[in-house]
């Protein structure tokens, strides 16, 4: 509480020491790419919470902000070489962290949906298992055992990448790979298409991991992603996310997943 | 152990040479495979990357189609061709096949549609394939037109499945949607060309589109790009990376009919797949499924082929370091044989020139391999007395110098030799040139030459004559003491030691076997006799003949030996293992014994006969030790001797009880007599007067419990156990001392005692001095102690007797002869000695009455006593007859138990105090008693 007050009366003073305009600089418009993925975005309804809060940001900053749609692969990228300002819903890296800040919204647990006949109840039997296929999506990182385990698969060729959600759901169900990693706005496709029956959840062991605007230091100085990032606290602050979030998920995952210790 | 190193060496370094090539290799392996998964990926990635933006830039260009439309709002054909044209697809997109409109109708609108399209110029159109349904989606502009039957325009796309959903989906969504695999519609001829085709739904202007329903509602219509996958695949490579084959399928699954595109190597080999993967693509919402697989070109191209080189490299050098270590040891190793092989060949010329060099003191001989000489070195002739040139021409030089006794022993040794054995230290004797012997020390061993080849054997000599006399002397000399310390000298017997050993091991032997053994002690009867008589080196000549009878006599498996004076013993073996038949054997070899011991002897020219005593003990066995044995034997023999000698007696268990008794009796005298607990008992002597003259004192042994035992008892054995000169002493001085006392008693001062004095006190050489000192102790008279000797003191060296004799007499002591008449003396002697008095013995006496022949003995003694100025005595007399006959042959002393029996002092001196008052009162008629 306090230190919500404390941010906004920061944010307050650097508005008034600054005698800038309040918000980003809206000076040329911006580019923000969605990626096909569950409820943070869904291409055949064209409804997300990264649309939600996409339209949040555009309002809110008043700046003008183009959405388009592409793959997750080509978002990191362009958002390295400064092509792309904006994406949503993005972890950080060692890697990631060189061309891109981060302004956290939201924190989830991943978990790994693996087929029931594929004989895996806990992380310790892929050791016995040498038939299991992995699938992720291209460019993906997960938390911590996550992507031990992706990247020990990947050394022995056992994981199938996929441009999106998808394809993956479709050869999970068809035994073309007998597991993948999920998120919590994965669900609601698992139930529809009827994966939940034939499959079960192994937990990581892991804490839950940190996801946020993505801005491209190539493209955004630093006072502007400092201004954007005061702009997404707004919107923590004032409980728009939660609003957001409220409207895809039960009150209980909405508040797992929207509290979270902010790292300093 | 080098042997071990040779080879355990090198082995170790080739294998860790070839642990150290397999890891490098194994890693470059590992690192080749990762390097070719890498490049995988990325041609992957590539792959998928390259057909997102290719369809990217198909959508933008189809977006760019549509804005026209969603501008005008309305589908114009004449604005479509001019568009189509500007953007010019050809040139930048190839893989488009062509680029349309789809009209949307639902079917209410249809028959105004088609009616529509034909009034714009459309010839002939018609919505195919044909019926009535829901709704239509018929093609109505294609950029470029295409002819065919049927025609593309009208075909309802709404009728196909895959195209349906496409429609549905992009309609909507509001975004482009690529459809499932499809024959394109211009297709007819049947080829399968793989295609696919793109929407983007037109809406009405001004209507919302924000929700499905929306858009729905505002729908016009979509435009569409078609193409063929072969082309649009076509279009993204100039050419295939090399080894890389990929297929697409429509999908998630790699099927047949989902194939939308194979690669060309992809068919033919696909048995040299490196690597494979699969990656699903969403493409225009739709799945496709790349699946990419490298093959051998792209391992090479990418992977390291440095493995083989490593390998080659590796094992190549291992080996090379393996052969030098083994090189290094074995060359170690060689250079030592080398060295040592060195060593040996100059040790053989040092050896050479040492042989040389010792030629001026050694006889050296070369032999060759045919056994003769080759070469012999000059001293030959000091040591053998023939020249170098003779030895080499004889025909066999071992054979004429080797003496014939010793040559069974040498012969082999120089065949061995001949053989290329060494040896040393063979002593035998050579036989010179003047027949004389010389003793040879040789040592030989085998010549090589200088290749190594045996090439013979050679010989080196000392002379060892002087030694080997040396040795033969000091042979002789321990054999003589050896002799000496188990021998008799005199008669070459085993003596006493040699005796305990040799009955020792018959003991053993009679145990093992279960034989039985005897022992015989001999004792030559009267020896000592025979040695005072005819002298002691005739006693030693006869004891030398007895010895060698005795030998003679037994077997030569027992023993015979001399263990004392005149005592052998002979221990014979194996006897009957029966104790009764053992017992006969013995005693016929005992008898046999006696027998010949019994015949004459000539000693020096000296007839001799002896006799000999023998006990016998049979053993068996070791129930009894040798010292009770020899005991039981010497028991047996004494036994003999005293049933009267020359005679054979067999060990008798009885008789240990008399040696037992004999030995108390022999303690208990040794303690009368140092206790001085003998007596003396006095007995009168008397003369014709009936005076007492004196007394001979007579020792009694008061036995504590026996009583009283006679000297005839115990005299012997004192003298056999010593202590006869104790008891000597002890009677001496108490008679000497019983003078002394009756010299201060008036009536007893004239008695006079006399003392039995045996030879063996007699023979002591200080006989006179210890009579003497007694004397002089007690203080008694010495003329009142009378000495009687037995005539068996005159046997042996006279002269002594004679002057120990004067030497008392010179004192006053008194000599009487006793038990005269029956003795050995001669009557020289008679003369000879300063005797004061003969003692007929009692046996003439006792029969005087009865034998004449006793009588006239009586009768000469007197006579002889009378011309010799000496006393006579009678002892023995026991009745007044015999008294009144002697005194008639004129013997006026007498003793006996007519007169007196022996008493104590006491009352000896009551019987003449008696004796004389009673005669001094009849003196005159006792003159008449005895000649009436």
């Amino acid at each position: 509480m306090t230190r919500h007050g404390l941010g906004g009366l920061l944010l307050a003073l650097c508005c008034l020491g600054n005698a800038q305009a309040s918000g980003p600089d809206c000076a040329r418009p911006f580019t923000l790419a969605l990626h096909d993925h569950g409820l943070l975005y869904s291409l055949d309804t064209d409804t997300g919470i990264d649309k939600d809060f996409a339209d949040e940001m555009i309002r809110r900053s008043g700046c003008q902000i183009r959405v388009s749609l592409m793959s997750r692969a080509r978002i990191w990228k362009l958002i390295e070489s400064g092509a792309l300002d904006f994406s949503l819903s993005g972890i950080a890296n060692a890697e990631r962290n060189q061309y891109a800040a981060f302004a956290w919204y939201f924190s989830n647990k991943y978990y790994l949906l693996v087929r029931k006949d594929a004989g895996i109840q806990k992380l310790s039997d892929f050791a016995y298992n040498d038939r299991f296929q992995l699938g992720v999506i291209r460019s993906f990182r997960y938390s911590r055992s996550a992507n031990q385990l992706v990247d020990r698969l990947a050394a022995a060729n056992r994981v199938s990448q996929a441009g999106g959600l998808e394809p993956l759901y479709e050869a999970l169900a068809r035994r073309r790979i007998q597991g993948m990693i999920i998120e919590p706005f994965d669900y609601p496709a698992l139930d529809a298409k009827h994966i939940r029956d034939v499959t079960s959840v192994v937990e990581f062991n892991d804490p839950p991991v940190l996801h946020g605007l993505i801005m491209s230091k190539k493209a955004l100085p630093p006072a502007e992603q400092e201004k954007w990032r005061a702009l997404v606290d707004d919107m923590r602050a004032d409980g728009t996310v939660r609003r957001i979030f409220a409207k895809y998920f039960k009150s209980d995952m909405v508040d797992a997943m929207t509290e979270f210790k902010s790292p300093l | 152990m080098s042997a071990v190193r040779l080879i355990l060496l090198p082995l170790l370094i080739l294998a860790a040479g070839l642990g150290v090539t397999w890891a490098v290799w194994d890693h470059d392996q590992q690192a080749s495979r990762h390097e070719v998964r890498s490049q995988f990926n990325f041609a992957l990635g590539d792959a998928v990357g390259r057909i997102e933006q290719r369809m990217a830039t198909y959508e933008q260009m189809l977006r760019g189609v549509h804005g026209m439309f969603a501008v005008s709002g309305t589908l114009d054909r004449d604005q479509f061709h001019d568009y189509l044209k500007a953007i010019n697809l050809d040139a930048n997109l190839s893989g488009v096949q062509a680029v349309g409109v789809v009209k949307w109708v639902p079917a209410a609108d249809r028959d105004a549609h088609v009616a529509a399209l034909g009034g714009t110029g459309v010839a002939g159109y018609g919505i195919h394939p044909g019926g009535r349904r829901e709704a239509y989606a018929p093609i109505v502009q294609r950029e470029p037109p295409a002819d065919g039957d049927p025609p593309v325009l009208g075909f309802d796309t709404w009728f196909n499945p895959e195209r349906r959903l496409a429609l549905q989906r992009s309609r909507d969504s509001g975004s482009a949607i690529v459809s499932g695999k499809v024959q394109l519609a211009v297709d007819t001829r049947g080829d399968e060309e793989p295609g696919f085709v793109m929407y983007l739904p037109v809406y009405r202007r001004g209507l919302p589109q924000e929700t499905a329903a929306q858009r729905r509602d505002s729908l016009v219509g979509w435009v569409y790009a078609s193409f063929r996958m072969r082309e649009v695949i076509a279009s993204l490579y100039g050419e295939q990376p090399p080894g890389i084959s990929l297929a697409l399928y429509d999908g998630v699954e790699p099927s047949a009919t989902a194939l939308l595109y194979r690669s060309p190597e992809a068919g033919g080999s696909s048995t040299d797949a490196v690597l494979s993967a699969n990656e699903y693509l969403v493409v225009g919402g739709h799945d496709w499924m790349l699946s990419m697989t490298a093959h051998k070109a792209f391992e090479e191209r990418f992977g390291r082929n440095s493995q083989a080189v490593i390998a080659w490299t590796g094992t190549g050098l291992s080996l090379l370091l393996a052969l030098l270590a083994w090189a290094m040891a074995s060359g170690r190793s060689r250079a030592m044989r080398l060295a040592s092989l060195m060593t040996r060949e100059l040790r053989e010329s040092e050896e050479k020139f040492r042989a040389l060099a010792d030629c001026t003191v050694n006889l050296e001989v070369w032999w060759g391999l045919g056994g003769r000489p080759r070469w012999i070195n000059p001293s030959v002739k000091e040591y053998t007395g023939y020249t170098v040139e003779e030895c080499m021409a004889m025909r066999d030089l071992a054979g004429t110098l080797i003496h014939p006794e010793d040559m069974p022993r040498v012969a082999p040794e120089l065949l061995k030799g001949q053989h290329g054995l060494r040896g040393n230290n063979l002593e035998f004797r050579c036989l010179r040139k003047d027949g004389s012997v010389l003793w040879l020390s040789v040592s030989w061993g085998p010549i090589h030459d200088a290749r190594g080849v045996f090439t013979g054997f050679r010989i080196s000599g000392r002379d060892i004559t002087e030694r080997k006399l040396l040795d033969a002397e000091r042979k002789i000399a321990e054999d003589k003491i050896r002799e000496l310390a188990f021998f008799d000298a005199l008669t070459r017997l085993p003596n006493r030691t040699l005796l305990a050993d040799r009955l020792k091991q018959a003991i053993a032997v009679s145990a093992q076997s279960g034989a039985s053994g005897a022992l015989l002690f001999i004792d030559v009867d009267n020896f000592k006799t025979l040695n005072d008589t005819l002298g002691h080196d005739k006693g030693d000549l006869l004891l030398q003949q007895v010895a060698q009878r005795l030998s003679a006599s037994v077997r030569e498996g027992d023993t015979v030996a001399r263990v004392g004076g005149d005592e052998f013993v002979v221990v014979l073996g194996n006897l009957s293992g029966n104790r009764q038949l053992a017992a006969s054997e013995t005693e016929a070899v005992g008898e046999k014994i006696r027998t010949i011991l019994g015949k004459i002897y000539h000693l020096d020219g000296v007839e001799y006969r002896s006799t000999a005593s023998i006990g016998v003990t049979v053993f068996n066995g070791h129930h009894a030790s040798i010292d009770e044995l020899l005991k039981q034997a010497d028991l047996a023999m004494y036994k003999s001797k005293e049933r009267g000698r020359n005679a054979m007696r067999f060990f008798d268990p009885a008789m240990q009880t008399v040696v037992v008794a004999r030995a108390a009796l022999e303690a208990g005298l040794r303690k009368a007599v140092d206790e001085d607990l003998l007596l003396l008992h006095y007995q009168a002597q008397v003369t014709v007067d009936n005076r007492i003259t004196g007394a001979e004192a007579l020792v009694r042994w008061q036995h504590p419990e026996r009583g009283i035992i006679f000297p005839a008892e115990f005299v012997p054995l004192a003298e056999e156990a010593g202590l006869i000169h104790a008891l000597g002493d002890r009677v001496l001085r108490a008679a000497c001392l019983q003078l002394a006392r009756w010299s201060v008693q008036p009536d007893l001062a004239h008695l006079t005692i006399a003392v039995n004095v045996s030879v063996h006190q007699f023979r002591e050489p200080d006989f006179v001095a210890r009579v003497l000192a007694v004397i002089g102790e007690t203080g008694a008279d010495p003329r009142r102690l009378k000495l009687e000797l037995t005539e068996s003191v005159l046997v042996d060296n006279v002269e002594d007797i004679a002057e120990k004799m004067h030497a008392l007499k010179d004192s006053g002591v008194v000599f009487s002869l006793d038990d005269f008449g029956i003795g050995y003396s001669s009557l020289s002697y008679l003369k000879r000695l300063p005797l004061d008095q003969l003692k007929i013995d009692r046996s003439f006496v006792r029969d005087i009455l009865v034998d004449p022949n006793d009588a006239a003995i009586a009768k000469t003694i007197v006579a002889l006593g009378k011309s010799l100025a000496l006393e006579v005595i009678a002892e023995g007399v026991e009745t007044a007859a015999q008294r009144d006959f002697l005194a008639d042959a004129g013997c006026h002393a007498y003793q006996g138990y007519f007169f007196c029996h022996p008493v104590q002092v006491e009352g000896f001196e009551a019987f003449v105090r008696r004796f004389s008052q009673r005669h001094r009162q009849a003196a005159a008629p006792a003159r008449e008693q005895v000649d009436g």
